[in-house]
């Protein structure tokens, strides 16, 4: 367990410098992380469309589609979801097959009678400035790619910091924050404390934020693997001139899985399914299982059910990523923990940052011998 | 002083309140995942008790 002087040194600088590459860039996960947690209430308070008083009736998804894709002539209808939680139908559409958020449009349905709902687009507005700026740093796929490198940088940083913990504590019990001598010490003791207590959370978020930001690459594999799979037996066939019916696959997919959930249906030739099939994604009803997505392929142009497949492990790890980054699958109560957790590796970062700048100049020598007597022989200026 | 002790701990006594944390996370991030009512409970009640150490040792707590 013991870690020679050099092996702490070495240890010591690679925290040191793995956190400074990446605090900043923590800082600004956590604070914009901070609003995104209640991202969904957020949206209800200020997106929230009235909803009518009707509770009876089972929206058509041919004519909901039929609506979304009649605003703007030309385009293609990509896919259709449900909310979770309200009877809300999402119809996405856009000027090609494979358009993204960025040239497409979603529209809101009333999931009961079918009715548009008149809501603010979902890319304007503050919270999805924050999700652009939390998620992509503003700059789309290379910008995600770049924060999946800053979480693996950040990954190191947490384990450096685990290993320069146990010399810091070998004279010292778990939860020590002295605050009788100085400053330093106080904020010194607090980042050990706030942060070996976290570790458990932190390290979860980081990885699964890690996992989230190879979202392109994972669908890629995925479209190589699995959909390159089940397209090929319609390699030599033209694509469907005529659609069949959105609720007639829906339906024949529930007839054959009657205990899944339909959350999502993606058009041909979209990145979600092949040039020949409705992609019809089912979910489960517990926690676990609502986020497991698997397809159901529906031959688009005769409506038979061809395909129901589990996700490729990889896939799901990607689906089960997401709650675990975001704290959303516990209710409020679980949000609100999230949230102070957040406070608390804002917590850490800023003493870390506090702890670095407070005493630069001083020889690394002093910092380390700081490091093994649990902060007693402080650095001087 | 009673916060620094006499005797140096060995890696042992240094890390196992961090894997109890670490374990009650643990137990917290996935209960809440595989069901709902009890298990969001022990998962708010886990999660919940990392602020709980957090605010006791920064109000003068510490382990032994």
């Amino acid at each position: 367990m013991a870690l020679s002087q050099t092996g702490i040194r070495r240890w010591y600088l690679v925290h040191k410098w793995t956190s400074i590459v990446c605090t900043a860039f923590l800082l600004m996960f956590c604070i914009t992380g901070l609003p995104l947690i209640f991202h969904h209430e957020i949206d209800e308070l200020t997106r929230a469309p009235v909803l009518s008083e009707q509770t009876e009736g089972t929206a058509s998804l041919d004519a909901v589609a039929a609506d979304a894709v009649g605003k703007h002539p030309g385009w293609h209808n990509i896919f259709i979801s449900y909310d979770e939680e309200e009877p809300i139908i999402y119809a996405a559409v856009g000027p090609t097959l494979t358009a993204g958020d960025d040239t497409g449009k979603l529209y809101l349905y009333d999931a009961r009678s079918g009715e548009h709902l008149n809501a603010p687009p979902f890319d304007e507005g503050v919270m999805a400035f924050l999700l652009d700026l939390h998620a992509h740093l503003l700059m789309g796929i290379p910008g995600q790619l770049f924060l999946g490198v800053v979480g693996l940088v950040f990954l190191v940083a947490v384990i450096s910091g685990v290993v320069v913990y146990a010399p810091f504590m070998r004279r010292l019990s778990f939860g020590t924050v002295r605050k009788d001598r100085s400053k330093r010490v106080k904020w010194l003791d607090t980042h050990n404390m706030v942060g070996i207590v976290t570790l458990g959370w932190v390290t979860v978020v980081g990885l699964t934020g890690f996992i989230i930001t190879m979202t392109v690459p994972i669908q890629a594999i995925w479209q190589m693997d699995q959909l390159a799979e089940m397209a090929a037996p319609y390699k030599d066939a033209q694509p469907p001139e005529k659609l069949a019916s959105v609720d007639a696959a829906v339906a024949t997919v529930r007839n054959a899985v009657p205990d899944a959930k339909v959350s999502f249906v993606s058009w041909p030739g979209t990145q979600f399914s092949t040039t020949h099939h409705y992609m019809v994604a089912l979910a489960g009803d517990t926690p676990l299982t609502e986020r497991l997505i698997n397809p159901a392929m529906v031959d688009a142009e005769t409506g038979e059910l061809t395909d129901v497949r589990d996700m490729p492990w990889y896939v799901q790890t990607l689906f089960l990523s997401v709650p675990l980054h975001f704290g959303d699958y516990g209710g409020l109560p679980l949000k609100i923990i999230w949230a102070l957790l957040d406070i608390a590796a804002i917590v850490v970062l800023v003493t870390g940052l506090y702890l670095w700048l407070g005493r630069r100049r001083v020889p690394i020598e002093k910092r380390i011998a700081e490091l093994n007597s649990g902060g007693l022989a402080e650095p001087a200026e | 002083m009673k916060a620094r002790q006499s005797t140096r701990n060995n890696g042992w006594q240094i890390f196992r309140w961090p894997l109890l944390m670490a374990l009650a996370n643990a137990v917290g991030l996935i209960a809440a995942l595989v069901g709902n009512g009890w298990y969001d409970l022990l998962s708010w009640a886990t999660l919940g008790l990392t602020l709980v150490v957090i605010v006791a040792a920064w109000r003068g707590w510490s382990a032994k």
